[in-house]
């Protein structure tokens, strides 16, 4: 029987060696989606700290474990000793964990506050950054999100300034336009957000930004986040060696200044690629080829930014003015069970230059609607 | 049942002397079984009814993880029972109908239709995890913890004849059985059962809307009621079921004790229930309150969790007034001591069964007893942690997350201590011991990966992914569930007069503990990759692509994990027959429970027994070449 249960534990062990090691294969030892905002790498340092002290704590508590089980497991005429405890002893493994979790406890405080805490002021300029931040509503429901950006900021058409930071939402005017589309951030800049819901709780979730926070019916959340690089990815000519392996090699994260000396010349689909990426993306590799042979013949148009200007409308079937390389949008879910559908109220964040997060706005407006505000404001919840 | 009759060798549990009611007068099986007053009785419905639970219960987690690795797939053998609507089944009826009338078989098209109404739905999935979460927690782990231990230890451990208050405990079981009911009815109402989680989240628990919150349509066939108000009823009355439980341990602990008996000899089992008794009388009712809250908002229109101006599927809500962080603070406020009543029992079995698998004293005594008093107390000022992203005042968070990180501590002393009981003992790897030891093993990766959510910068980014998934997952199925497999391997010949087959629960345990780790370590990863929970799939979110092997690996452990069980359902069942015959004390252990006969005697004591060790004497130089001493051992 002890042969027998020693050789499942030996097949236990070979299993979880290859499952460690298709990990580490797939991840290396931190599997978080690249953080690409201020806030990031503070996150990860944390979480990587409380990796190491919990691993070791982990080994130090199987090894113990295991080492006791072996070494005093039962033996003829052997016996155990008779102790009810060593005070020594559980004074000190009291003191030693005690001291580790207020040192964490207390370490993580300004990283909590930063995130949490330090809000951006919507009327001031930033000192780090000097430019304002780039503040924006957002109105969640089921199951779609609605953004609200700041008049100054959209410069197309927008018809008085308001600031979004004050929560009496009433005082927007009714026909100010939502945009049905992505959430559009510029590089660098701060963007503050203040959220509401209009049914349900649901929860923006930013993964790239190291962002989460409900969007609860009956308050006006605050959240802020600077991103400071995004992706760029160079389409292939030839999209039978298109892979999983190749797109990641083909990504490229770019800073704001970067940008212009790495891409400035290259011809780079801005807006309208997305559909294209995320339909190439979700379909399983062999699949994925098809995918892209079809949409890149089909007559899909794309904006395009080259030296500084914007090309609006390209046909991707236009070969010669066919886009070298592309912005990749980031995920924006909802974490936040808000009914059956809850899974499909996902959308996109782009990050770009200023110039195309100008150009971005724009564009968008045109599809903006009041509708939704303005049901919403005709009804005056007076939170 | 009485040696006498257990000599014939076939320990029929019907016939023994553990029968129901206090008299001596012959019962009928109704009296004797159904409404018994006799607390041994009353943890066996417990026992038995949590069971059944959790086949159902599991049978949801295995339709959950079929959706996650195979999306849209239809499922094997468990589909066509758990995932076929009453409206696919027409449809399906339908189609076939259809076919028969034109003399024909199905088409491509109509097959593939009928094929895609054996696979999970959306509102079906999630559906599935709210009732996952809700049987698991409050119709399986806490009844069988609280309720079936709980019911049929106290009064052996404390050397009694029964509870302070049979009758009481007797209504407790019934409520119990009640709400049982009620949640089952839930799944046949029109519009399915409850599909806001297990947390009930108002507003979407209180919307009566069902495009908006399905299984929240109030169907006039059904009294108005639909599933979400079954789930509330249920609820309310597996919350008072605790409440009277709760009043007759404390009771029975305090005051009934045995000659001898003080507080600081008893079983650390006994400790563990003692102490969740408190957490239950005290944050119960709190629980109650916010149920019943709730069901106002929905049956009267009161306003308690939502507030004004809301529009649901583009109706404007007439609520006005209320907030949903209230529900979400008294909701926490009890579920987070839950959380502990969902494992502090389970600490006490561990050290029961470690102290007799080791053969020696449990490490710490008090610091134990200690330990599981701070743990409850600061329960009780940390429910916050729970809503870090919630909207809550981040300086608020700040307090909550250092108090959460300081709870911790006394679950580390416990760690270390069952280490040291372990340290110099004279190990058994009996089939409860070998559990007993995986509880310490996983509910330190349960302890410790708790540490990331408790840090508030990192929970943003974790918070309502499979990490958390895989956190509660070991605390309460690697930690509580292994020590709930240890106690009825241990105390089952104190319950039937036989022993389970060690063969079986040996293969048994080694499975478990193999496919646990291989289903719920893997979602530390996936939940760190940001793979939130309560999504039917990731092939929405490109930044979970990469997961999709990972999902298929966690749900092919999963489904062994659940084939496994099927050792330990049967082995459970086919012992109470043709188990070995078990001697009064088959693990030689010292509590006053293996004084009596196996299984325990209707009344457990002829007389009174007094104590006079504490319950930990082992390693000694007992009477008769004996390594113990019985509690009721007198000394010279």
């Amino acid at each position: 029987m002890n042969k027998g249960l020693a050789a499942l534990c030996a097949v236990f062990v070979g299993v979880a060696t290859v499952a460690t090691g298709r990990y580490f294969w797939d991840f290396g030892f931190y599997p978080h989606a690249t953080g690409a905002s201020t806030i990031a790498p503070a996150v990860d340092t944390l979480y990587l700290i409380i990796s190491y002290v919990t691993t070791g704590m982990f080994f130090l508590v199987w090894s113990l474990l295991i080492g006791f089980m072996v070494i005093y497991r039962r033996r003829p005429g052997a016996k155990s000793h008779y102790s009810h405890g060593n005070m020594k002893a559980e004074v000190i493994w009291t003191i030693i964990p005690a001291a580790m979790l207020v040192g964490l406890a207390f370490g993580q405080i300004p990283t909590w506050a930063k995130a949490k805490q330090e809000f951006p002021q919507p009327n001031e300029v930033d000192k780090e950054t000097n430019q304002p931040p780039v503040v924006l509503q957002v109105l969640a429901q089921q199951y779609d999100w609605n953004f609200r950006y700041r008049p100054e900021d959209n410069r197309a058409d927008f018809k008085r300034a308001v600031d979004p930071a004050d929560s009496s939402v009433t005082d927007y005017a009714i026909e100010e336009a939502v945009h049905p589309g992505p959430m559009i951030v510029p590089c660098g800049r701060k963007v503050f957000i203040t959220q509401t819901s209009m049914d349900v709780i649901h929860s923006l979730f930013l993964p790239h930004m190291r962002v989460k926070q409900d969007a609860v019916p009956g308050m006006y959340v605050r959240v802020w986040f600077q991103p400071v690089k995004f992706r760029v990815v160079e389409l292939p000519g030839n999209f039978d060696d298109w892979n999983r392996t190749d797109w990641d090699k083909r990504i490229d994260w770019v800073t704001e200044k970067d940008y212009d000396g790495k891409y400035g010349a290259r011809r780079v689909a801005f807006r309208g690629i997305e559909f294209i990426v995320e339909k190439a993306w979700k379909n399983p590799d062999t699949e994925k080829i098809e995918v892209m042979r079809k949409l890149m013949t089909r007559p899909a148009k794309v904006d395009i930014i080259h030296n500084g200007k914007v090309e609006w409308d390209v046909p991707l079937s236009d070969t010669a003015r066919r886009p070298t390389h592309a912005v990749i949008p980031f995920d924006l879910a909802c974490a936040e069970l808000c009914g059956a559908g809850h899974h499909t109220m996902k959308k996109t964040l782009w990050v770009g230059t200023e110039t195309m997060y100008l150009a971005w706005l724009g564009k968008e407006s045109e599809n903006a609607t009041p509708a939704i505000w303005k049901r919403w404001v005709e009804r005056k919840p007076s939170w | 049942m009485s040696d006498a009759h257990a000599e014939h060798g076939h320990a029929d549990p019907g016939h023994g002397h553990d029968a129901g009611g206090h008299g001596h007068e012959a019962m009928g099986f109704f009296r004797k079984y159904v409404f018994s007053t006799n607390h041994k009785i009353i943890g066996k419905q417990f026992l038995f009814t949590s069971l059944i639970f959790l086949l159902v219960a599991g049978s949801l987690a295995m339709g959950i993880r079929w959706q996650l690795a195979y999306p849209e797939k239809p499922m094997p053998i468990l589909g066509s029972i758990i995932g076929l609507s009453k409206m696919d089944r027409k449809a399906i009826a339908d189609i076939q109908e259809k076919a028969d009338k034109e003399g024909r078989a199905l088409n491509d098209a109509e097959k593939q239709d009928v094929e895609s109404r054996y696979a999970i739905n959306d509102d079906e999935f999630i559906m599935f995890t709210t009732m996952h979460g809700t049987l698991m927690i409050f119709f399986v782990i806490i009844p069988i913890l609280v309720g079936a231990f709980g019911n049929f230890l106290i009064p052996l451990h404390v050397g009694t004849h029964d509870m302070a208050f049979p009758k009481l405990n007797a209504l407790s079981y019934w409520c119990f059985w009640l709400a049982c009911v009620l949640i089952l009815i839930g799944f046949f109402v029109p519009g399915g059962h409850s599909q806001a989680g297990w947390t009930g989240y108002s507003p979407l628990s209180a919307h009566h809307a069902p495009a908006a919150t399905p299984g929240s349509s109030q169907d006039p066939d059904w009294f108005h009621l639909g599933g979400q108000d079954f789930w509330l009823l249920s609820m309310f009355f597996v919350g008072m079921s605790s409440i009277l439980g709760a009043v007759n341990y404390l009771t029975t602990i305090l005051k009934m004790r045995a000659p001898g008996l003080s507080m600081m000899r008893l079983p650390l089992t006994t400790w563990g229930q003692f102490i969740t008794a408190i957490l239950q009388l005290l944050a119960t009712p709190v629980l109650g309150a916010a149920l019943m809250m709730l069901m106002m908002e929905r049956f009267f229109d009161a306003n308690f969790f939502t507030p004004s101006g809301l529009e649901v599927s583009k109706q404007a809500m007439s609520a006005r007034g209320g907030h949903p962080l209230m529900w979400q603070h008294i909701f926490w406020f009890y579920s987070h001591p839950a959380v502990y009543i969902l494992v502090l029992p389970a600490m006490g079995f561990t050290s029961d069964l470690l102290a007799v698998g080791c053969r020696k004293p449990v490490f710490g005594y008090k610091a134990m007893v200690f330990s599981m008093s701070g743990i409850a107390g600061l329960g009780f000022i940390v429910w916050a942690h729970h809503m870090f992203v919630s909207g809550m005042n981040p300086t608020l968070g700040m307090a909550f997350m250092v108090a959460t990180l300081v709870i911790a501590l006394p679950s580390a002393i416990k760690v270390f201590n069952w280490l040291g009981t372990v340290w110099r003992g004279s190990i058994r790897f009996d089939v409860p011991t070998l559990n007993a030891l995986t509880f310490v093993a996983l509910f330190t990766i349960g302890g410790l990966d708790g540490i990331f959510m408790a840090a508030s910068p990192v929970d943003i980014f974790i918070h309502d992914t499979y990490f958390i998934v895989s956190h509660f997952h070991y605390v309460v199925f690697g930690g509580s569930l292994f020590a709930v497999f240890g106690a009825i391997y241990y105390w089952y010949p104190k319950m039937w007069g036989r022993m389970m087959s060690a063969t079986a629960g040996k293969i048994h345990w080694l499975l478990s503990f193999v496919f646990f780790n291989l289903t719920f370590f893997p979602m530390h990863i996936i939940g760190a990759g940001g793979h939130m929970r309560r999504i039917p799939g990731i092939q929405y979110y490109p930044f979970l692509n990469e997961f999709h092997w990972w999902n298929q690996f966690i749900s092919i452990s999963a489904f062994c994990l659940g084939a496994t069980q099927l050792i330990f359902i049967g082995n459970f069942v086919l012992s109470i027959w043709y188990g070995r015959k078990a001697e009064s004390n088959p693990w030689q252990a010292s509590t006053l429970e293996w004084s009596i006969p196996s299984p325990a005697p209707e009344h457990n004591y002829h007389t009174i027994p007094t104590v006079n060790t504490g319950a930990y004497e082992y390693g000694k130089d007992g009477k008769e070449g004996m390594d113990y001493e019985p509690q009721t051992e007198q000394k010279a």
